[in-house]
């Protein structure tokens, strides 16, 4: 039946899900913990019910969560007010109010429009004083914050009335009434009247004019809406009609926050261009055209709005310009209102400026100092040749600038003071008292121009002129330099410029030229011209570089007079071709015609990359990036002078002793005595070639000896071959002097520093195993032993050092040596041992001389380090008993070692010596690295331990009784381990 | 008086024309029919020059804001921008292959910037130049020369290595190359006209006739190299002849200042623009 049923029903299209799961697709996570999701910014919470569903609320209005996941409680459910006993306080019991159960909202519309004691019941005034606060935090939340508030009111409520409002009201004051007698009532009043006099009405409170603050940009006292009142009362409407809007819309009960913006909220922006761009009431909204745009945009934008075009409205720039004064044109109604045509224009009267007569000079004459010097000195300047008398004209020369610089009371000093001698009588119109007076008058214009325009200068600085300002003595190679603009005059002056080698000079010349700009092309810049376009005064090349040059090259070339003591020949007129005058002549012969275009060529270095694009190859691919023949890294290379020096010299040379040429040591240049300025103001030029090889043979020879030094002390530290000469110091390189003897010395050795040399890190002995003793010995056994009577006395000293610093050796190790006596060398390894294991015998002081010296050491060692060794002891013994397998070795070799040392302890100075050899050796391999010195450690509490075997075993006598009877329990027990590992190792 | 710039440019082809102006946006305008094709805003000031691809697809512009704007014709958008200038930029001009873009500004500068990679500093940065420099100009043989208010035109031979200055003597307000390549007009603000010869630097002619004090005017050559146009300050399109040196046309064109001038390269439209704000197109 069943399938029957089945087959009876067919189904079309597909079966409804059901409900909870195509809900599940929705689930979109589980319940999260609130305070989790509290943690989360605001838009980011999502209310979802107790099965991770999201409910969405409000959607339309942007969605609100309302409680605890839609319900009133919280995540323990809804929890009423626990209880509380009221026993303890009865009087103040709770009373609930509307308010507690009140939405945040819904209290703001509580508070709006909240019950109110009307004016005339209200007895006590607290509503209108409430109401007065009210207002005041409203007036003062609209007001805009950047200027005054009464911050104070919005947050300090008074608690009780103050005592001035107190007594007011015992007065009969009400709040939110004014103050003062009641008003009498209209009728006038009848005294006799039956209910008594009638009572007056209380004046209204007296309205608080908050000034309304300046929120606008216009300038004060402008009136925008002046003769335009309509837009005022639209603009005053406006706010209240907000209001009004918004509390319409607080009685829909508006919730939450919507989506963007609602209709009923409008962004204010209509307020702030209102005064700028009129607009008809229609079309209010965002489409203000603030831009300046097209002509055809603006012509059909106003259309658009359904506007009439107005063209007095139109801005500026648009199609219709703003005519507002087209006089007789515009029409009375066609003027904005607020604005009236004038009734009359007023041009203000324009007086011409005040002609300049023709008489006029812009600057000032000052009147010159009185004084017939000076009198003479306004006459036109008249070259005077110079006296014959070189002397004569040298002194003029050094007495004008002083006279120039005083004034004419120097003058008459120096003239009472010279009276007699002939030698000044120029002074008072003897010989070359012409040139005299023409240098005074040379000088007191150079003074002008250089100190007495400071104010009026035109140009800036340069530095020639600032140093001559300064007094700054110039560089004589510079002056000699720029002094070349009169070339021919410098070259017949006189043997002291000429001493200037010609290619010296000519160097220089292109060198400087190159460096300094001289003073006329400083003023060819256009740092003065206006940049841009501009006009060009008729004759540019005229104008600009004319006046400041000449009085800068006067003033220098005067300066550069002034320093050269005989520079006889200078001539002012004649100064190198800077010639005003000529020059503004060929100018303004060049103002008609304009000047030719002049070419001139510099080398332009372009970008690799801009080869590149431009697909031409590199031109300057392959040369550096600046010229490097060019490059000096001081100035005072260029300026140096090595002819005019070489010159010099060679003729000191010939002049003065031949043989001081020699002997002179490379320092200061040959100083060119009297024989001019120049070559005393240069840098050093280069050491002369005589000197230069004998100091450069000593250099070479000296720096080959410490380079020979550093290669050879660790060749030679390890061997005893060589012996280092006598210490002392290389010959000094400077003042022996003698090229053959320090030739013949090139290799000197540093003096072997033994103490070094044996206990420094050695890395040239790295290669030796220290813990092989056999390889020690056999180095030893193949030094040479010719030298032992030499090396003696050193090793003595080596030993007495080395017992000092091998603290843990102690005495017994450091007199090691006499215990090789009996050993024969074939048995290297016996006889190391033996260094050790005789160190306590008594015998050791049979062997001549160096058992003596060694005792010595032994024992001045042993009171140094003895205070030491107790400290150590425990610490030796401990690593004694840690020593390494190889001590079973010795062990083993103990026993004939220190048999035969009985016998034959006849002392054999040269094992003794192999023996120092070997100790040395192992020392000092000790000493090469960390991990080594650790193993060597060990070896040598080895010898240690076998030497108080070997004394244990004999007698008693040793010194090291108590150390050794303190550690011979530890022996035993580390015999045993090494008993076993030394059996290994002989396998 | 501030001269207003309104260049005109016409592309190599000769059908479209831009003109760049005060209103800071460049039009794009069909020169033959007189339509508007495309406005492109963007420079926040005056556009002082504008140069076009071969391919028309894209242009530069350049301008008061002191930026070179790469245009996309179509779009209207601005594919690159180079800053660098330091002051207002006068003109620029497209490189070889337009592997370049030569800008020449105010900073005394011409700097010379890649448009094949996307680097923001300019290759070269020349600034040998004591003035603004007015306008720059590539010629065939990798050289670009430029001409400035110090009175120079100077020609940067990349090749070579060398930089050819030639001192005028007087403000150079703008510089046209010759089509064969060897000439170089220069127009002064002496009110004359010159023509140099490139390789030597020498003073071939001088042109005067028309009324230069203070504006930046252009001057061009006619394709067949036969005559020297400029424009006036008193509104007029002056024509010389080459070699004469005199004036063979003149003729009110504008109002105001004609300040720009573009030849049609087959020699049979001329594009003249103001100050009044209006190109002209002449036949």
């Amino acid at each position: 039946m069943a399938s029957d049923d089945e087959d009876d029903y067919i189904f079309l299209g597909t079966p409804l899900q059901e409900e909870e799961e195509s809900r599940a697709g929705q689930r979109r996570k589980p319940v999260n913990d609130p305070a989790l999701t509290k943690q989360l910014p605001l838009h980011k919470q999502e209310v979802t019910d107790a099965e991770g569903r999201r409910r969405f609320h409000g959607a339309f209005t942007g969605g609100y969560s309302a409680g605890y996941y839609n319900t009133v409680g919280s995540l323990e459910g809804w929890t009423p007010s626990t209880f509380k006993s009221s026993r303890q306080d009865r009087g103040a019991a709770r009373s609930q109010k509307v308010e507690d159960f009140l939405d945040e909202d819904e209290l703001e519309e509580v508070r709006k429009s909240g019950p109110q004691v009307r004016a005339e019941y209200d007895t006590f005034g607290s509503t209108a004083a409430e109401q007065a606060r009210r207002a005041a935090n409203i007036e003062a939340s609209t007001r805009d914050k950047g200027h005054l508030t009464f911050v104070p009111d919005a947050i300090i409520t008074p608690v009780a009335d103050s005592m001035g409002i107190r007594l007011l009201q015992s007065m009969g004051w009400r709040q939110g009434k004014g103050v003062g007698p009641p008003a009498a009532a209209d009728k006038p009043q009848k005294k006799g009247r039956r209910w008594g006099p009638e009572a007056g009405v209380i004046p209204d409170n007296t309205p608080i004019y908050a000034l309304a603050p300046k929120t606008d940009q216009h300038g004060l006292g402008f009136d925008p809406y002046k003769g335009a009142e309509e837009f005022r009362g639209a603009k005053r409407q406006r706010p209240e009609g907000d209001q009004k809007a918004g509390q319409a819309d607080g009685t829909k009960k508006r919730r939450g926050v919507a989506f963007g913006t609602g209709a009923a909220e409008e962004t204010d922006t209509y307020g702030y261009m209102e005064d700028y761009v009129t607009h008809d009431g229609q079309s209010r909204g965002g489409d203000f055209n603030f831009e300046i745009a097209s002509d055809e945009e603006d012509s059909d934008l106003p259309l658009a709005r359904g506007a009439k075009l107005d063209p007095q409205y139109m801005l500026p720039g648009k199609a219709t310009p703003l005519s507002i004064l087209a006089a007789g044109q515009a029409p009375q109604k066609d003027i904005i209102p607020g604005f009236i045509r004038a009734a009359e224009t007023i041009s203000p009267k324009v007086y011409p400026p005040p002609k300049v007569p023709a008489s006029y000079k812009p600057h000032h004459d000052f009147p010159e100092d009185s004084g017939g010097v000076v009198k003479e000195a306004e006459r036109p300047a008249r070259e005077v040749p110079p006296p014959a008398d070189l002397d004569l004209r040298k002194t003029i020369e050094a007495m004008a600038p002083f006279v120039a610089r005083n004034g004419p009371a120097f003058e008459a000093v120096a003239v009472k003071a010279n009276a007699k001698s002939q030698k000044f009588s120029f002074l008072v119109g003897g010989a070359g008292a012409e040139y005299y007076r023409w240098r005074v008058q040379v000088a007191k214009a150079e003074a002008k121009t250089s100190e007495g325009s400071v104010a009026q200068r035109r140009a800036p600085l340069s530095a020639d002129d600032r140093g001559a300002l300064l007094g700054e003595a110039q560089l004589a190679a510079a002056a000699a330099a720029t002094s070349v603009h009169a070339g021919a005059d410098l070259q017949a002056a006189g043997p002291n410029l000429s001493a200037i080698a010609d290619s010296d000079r000519k160097r220089l010349q292109e060198k400087l030229a190159s460096s300094f700009a001289s003073a006329t092309e400083q003023d060819m810049g256009f740092g003065g011209r206006p940049v841009g376009l501009h006009q060009p005064t008729p004759g540019p090349a005229a104008s600009a570089p004319a006046p400041p040059p000449s009085s800068a090259a006067a003033a220098f070339l005067g300066s550069i007079g002034g320093r050269f003591a005989s520079g006889g020949t200078f001539e002012p007129e004649a100064a190198g071709g800077l010639q005003p005058g000529v020059t503004a002549a060929a100018a303004s012969a060049q103002q008609d015609a304009p000047q030719r275009p002049q070419r001139s060529v510099q080398e332009w270095r372009p970008e690799p990359l801009l080869c590149k694009r431009f697909n031409v190859p590199d031109p300057f691919k392959g040369r550096p990036a600046v010229p490097t023949s060019d490059v000096a890294r001081f100035m005072s290379d260029r300026l140096a002078l090595p002819d005019t020096a070489a010159a010099g010299s060679t003729a000191l040379e010939a002049a003065v002793r031949p043989l001081a040429a020699a002997q002179q040591l490379p320092g200061p240049p040959p100083v060119l005595q009297g024989q001019g300025v120049v070559p005393q103001q240069l840098p050093g030029p280069p050491p002369l070639r005589p000197v230069t090889t004998d100091s450069r043979a000593l250099a070479d020879a000296f720096l080959e000896s410490l380079g020979a030094e550093d290669s050879g002390t660790p060749a030679q530290g390890g061997t005893t071959s060589a012996l280092p000469p006598p210490p002392g110091l290389p010959p000094p390189p400077g003042l022996e002097g003698n090229a053959p003897v320090a030739a013949a010395t090139p290799f000197v050795e540093k003096p072997l520093d033994l103490f070094k040399a044996i206990f420094e890190d050695d890395d040239s002995s790295e290669e030796d195993d220290e813990e092989d003793p056999k390889a020690a010995s056999v180095q030893a056994v193949q030094n040479p032993e010719g030298k032992e009577d030499e090396l003696a006395a050193a090793r003595q000293a080596a030993l007495a050092a080395r017992a000092v610093k091998g603290a843990d050796q102690a005495a017994s190790t450091a007199a090691a040596a006499p215990a090789a006596a009996g050993d024969a060398t074939g048995r290297p390894e016996g006889a190391t041992e033996g260094a050790g294991g005789s160190a306590v015998q008594p015998a050791a002081a049979h062997s001549g001389g160096l058992a003596e010296a060694l005792e010595r050491a032994q024992q001045l060692a042993a009171e140094k380090v003895r205070e030491r060794q107790r400290a150590e002891q425990e610490q030796e013994m401990m690593r004694a008993s840690y020593a390494a397998t190889d001590a079973g070795t010795s062990v083993d070799a103990a026993k004939p070692t220190g048999q035969r040392g009985e016998n034959g302890n006849a002392a054999v100075s040269e094992e003794e010596r192999q023996a120092i050899e070997r100790a040395l050796k192992t020392h000092r391999h000790s000493k090469k690295k960390k991990k080594e010195r650790d193993k060597e450690k060990h070896r040598k509490a080895k010898e240690e331990k076998k030497a108080k075997k070997k004394s244990h075993k004999k007698s008693k006598s040793s010194r090291k009784e108590e150390k050794k009877s303190s550690s011979k329990r530890r022996d035993r027990q580390s015999d045993t381990n090494e008993s076993d590992t030394g059996s290994d190792e002989l396998e | 008086m501030v001269p207003l710039m309104v260049p005109v440019r016409l592309n190599k082809a000769g059908t479209y024309c831009l003109s760049c102006g005060k209103d800071r946006s460049i039009k794009l305008w069909n020169p033959h029919r007189g339509v508007l094709i495309k406005t492109y805003a963007g420079h926040g000031y005056d556009v002082r020059d504008a140069a076009v691809c071969a391919d028309n697809s894209k242009f530069a512009s350049c301008g008061g804001d002191r930026q070179i704007f790469l245009w996309d014709v179509a779009s209207g958008r601005t594919i690159r921008k180079f800053r660098g200038h330091d002051g207002v930029v006068n003109s620029v001009c497209l490189g070889p292959a337009e592997a370049t873009l030569v800008t020449g500004g105010y900073d005394q500068a011409v700097r010379v910037w890649d448009m094949r990679s996307r680097s923001f500093d300019a290759i070269q940065t020349i600034k040998p130049f004591a003035d603004s420099v007015t306008s720059v100009a590539v010629s065939h043989n990798a050289e670009i020369l430029a001409s400035s208010v110090d009175g120079t035109v100077r020609r940067f031979d990349i090749r070579g290595g060398c930089m050819y200055v030639d001192q005028l003597h007087a403000a150079v307000t703008s510089m046209a190359l010759s089509n064969d390549g060897n000439c170089v007009l220069a127009s002064c603000l002496d009110t004359r006209l010159r023509l140099l010869d490139k390789a030597s630097g020498e003073l071939l002619a001088q042109y005067k006739g028309h009324k230069q004090e203070s504006a930046k005017m252009d001057c061009s050559l006619t394709p067949s190299d036969a005559h020297v146009l400029s424009g006036s300050e008193d509104g007029r399109v002056c024509y010389w002849d080459l070699v004469e040196e005199t004036l063979v046309e003149s003729f009110q064109a504008h109002s105001g200042v004609v300040c720009s001038l573009a030849m049609h390269p087959d020699g049979n439209l001329l594009l003249t623009s103001s100050t009044d704000g209006t190109v002209k197109v002449w036949q």
